[in-house]
């Protein structure tokens, strides 16, 4: 009987990522090696991006022991995509203004979730996704000719969805007060800031913009929206309180 | 831009899976982002497996049990009951149960899980936006079921 699916999960970063394989179009593929260089990679990334262990490049980083520009090309990378998201957010969000020091928290899981698909990709996989925590990216299709349907937690009911977006080839990420309670998300958020949002989600071609524009819309609430306006082919939905605010492709069909 | 009511979307398609698969003391669901307070994995391949008590394609009313699927806890299985291809009920064959507080959560999810099934009608959504747990076990065992009949 041919193996229609395979599934992974690890339970990492205090938080669960899973890897879904369809193998429609890969049935002979083996997943074996794949799933271990992506686990392997994934406690890598725990390593070296976590705020909690005092090894870590990043808690490094956050003392002064190291600068900037001692990091190594993956962390490099991240800096330099936080500086743009500061930039294209106007400054709401900005792991540099966490207290504590840089805190790419904020992004780092979208980052991871590009990276790994990039990882399967290479293994010759075609479709499948991603979910880092709720932040997701897909490739290909879940079966043929049917994109993954991604379900978007409901803000107020929890366990509850809302709405579902469709992907192929994308990302969508979603930053809510209900995540891990109130205060805890906040962590990573700009200290000046006043959360204007209950929930945000952000799709897009990649999961690291999408995970720091669903944070930064968190902050903002649908001000925030304008900056998608500027990204075509992007969507975001912001929830406030019984509200929702959509802009873009992706929700246009369930608007 | 447009403007809906939260409540009422009426497009709600597929079921929200959650599993809160804690063992109590474990990696907190509730604990801030970033730390591996816990690591662990659980793999599964779904086969096609439609082995419904009739061999023909479409099984719209009945019980069927889906496949029992192992996550880091513990298997998950569920049964659906339908009738003229709708879900009038769905129920936790088999739930993670390692310890007592292990339970309570999964009873309690159990019935979370059971209400979305039925609200949603279908399990056919693939992840989960902004949840921070695991929906797979539940929702492929879910699955399952409603292959087998035909839903």
């Amino acid at each position: 009987m041919a193996r229609e699916r395979f599934v992974h999960v690890e339970h990492i970063w205090g938080t669960v990522v899973s890897v879904d394989i369809a193998l429609h179009r890969t049935p002979h593929a083996s997943t074996d090696d794949a799933i271990a260089e992506l686990v392997q990679w994934l406690r890598d990334v725990d390593a070296v991006f976590s705020t909690f262990k005092s090894d870590s490049v990043i808690s490094q980083l956050r003392r002064g022991d190291i600068s900037e520009g001692e990091v190594d090309v993956g962390v490099a990378d991240v800096i330099q995509r936080c500086r743009r998201m500061v930039a294209l957010t106007e400054g709401a969000f900005d792991p540099w203004a966490v207290p504590g020091g840089f805190d790419p928290s904020g992004l780092v899981k979208g980052w991871a979730a590009d990276r790994a698909a990039t990882l399967l990709l290479g293994h010759g996989f075609k479709d499948f996704m991603i979910n880092a925590g709720g932040d997701i990216a897909t490739r290909g299709f879940a079966e043929p000719q049917t994109p993954w349907v991604i379900g978007l937690q409901h803000p107020n009911e929890p366990g509850q969805i809302y709405t579902t977006v469709s992907l192929t080839d994308g990302a969508v990420a979603t930053s809510g007060l209900y995540e891990r309670g109130e205060h805890i998300h906040a962590e990573h958020l700009h200290p000046d800031h006043e959360i204007m949002a209950t929930s945000a989600t952000v799709v897009g071609s990649d999961c690291a913009t999408a995970d720091a524009l669903a944070t930064a819309l968190l902050i903002t609430g649908k001000n925030g929206l304008r900056w998608i306006e500027r990204m075509p082919s992007w969507s975001a939905q912001v929830v406030v309180d019984q509200s929702v605010t959509s802009i873009g492709p992706a929700f246009t069909q369930n608007g | 831009m447009k403007r809906a009511p939260l409540v009422g979307l009426g497009t709600v398609a597929g079921i929200a899976g959650v599993l809160l698969l804690n063992p109590s003391g474990g990696s907190g669901l509730a604990t801030s982002s970033g730390s591996a307070t816990s690591s662990g994995s659980t793999t599964g391949t779904t086969t096609a497996s439609n082995t419904a008590s009739t061999s023909s394609g479409s099984v719209k009313s009945g019980s069927a049990t889906g496949d029992s699927v192992f996550v880091r806890y513990g298997n998950v299985q569920v049964k659906v009951t339908a009738k003229n291809g709708k879900i009038t009920d769905v129920q936790a064959v088999e739930l993670p149960n390692g310890d007592g507080r292990s339970q309570m959560i999964s009873q309690q999810v159990e019935s979370m899980l059971r209400d979305q099934a039925l609200q949603a009608q279908s399990a056919k959504i693939n992840g989960v936006s902004g949840a921070t747990f695991t929906s797979y076990g539940y929702a492929t065992s879910l699955q399952s079921a409603l292959d087998k009949l035909g839903i």
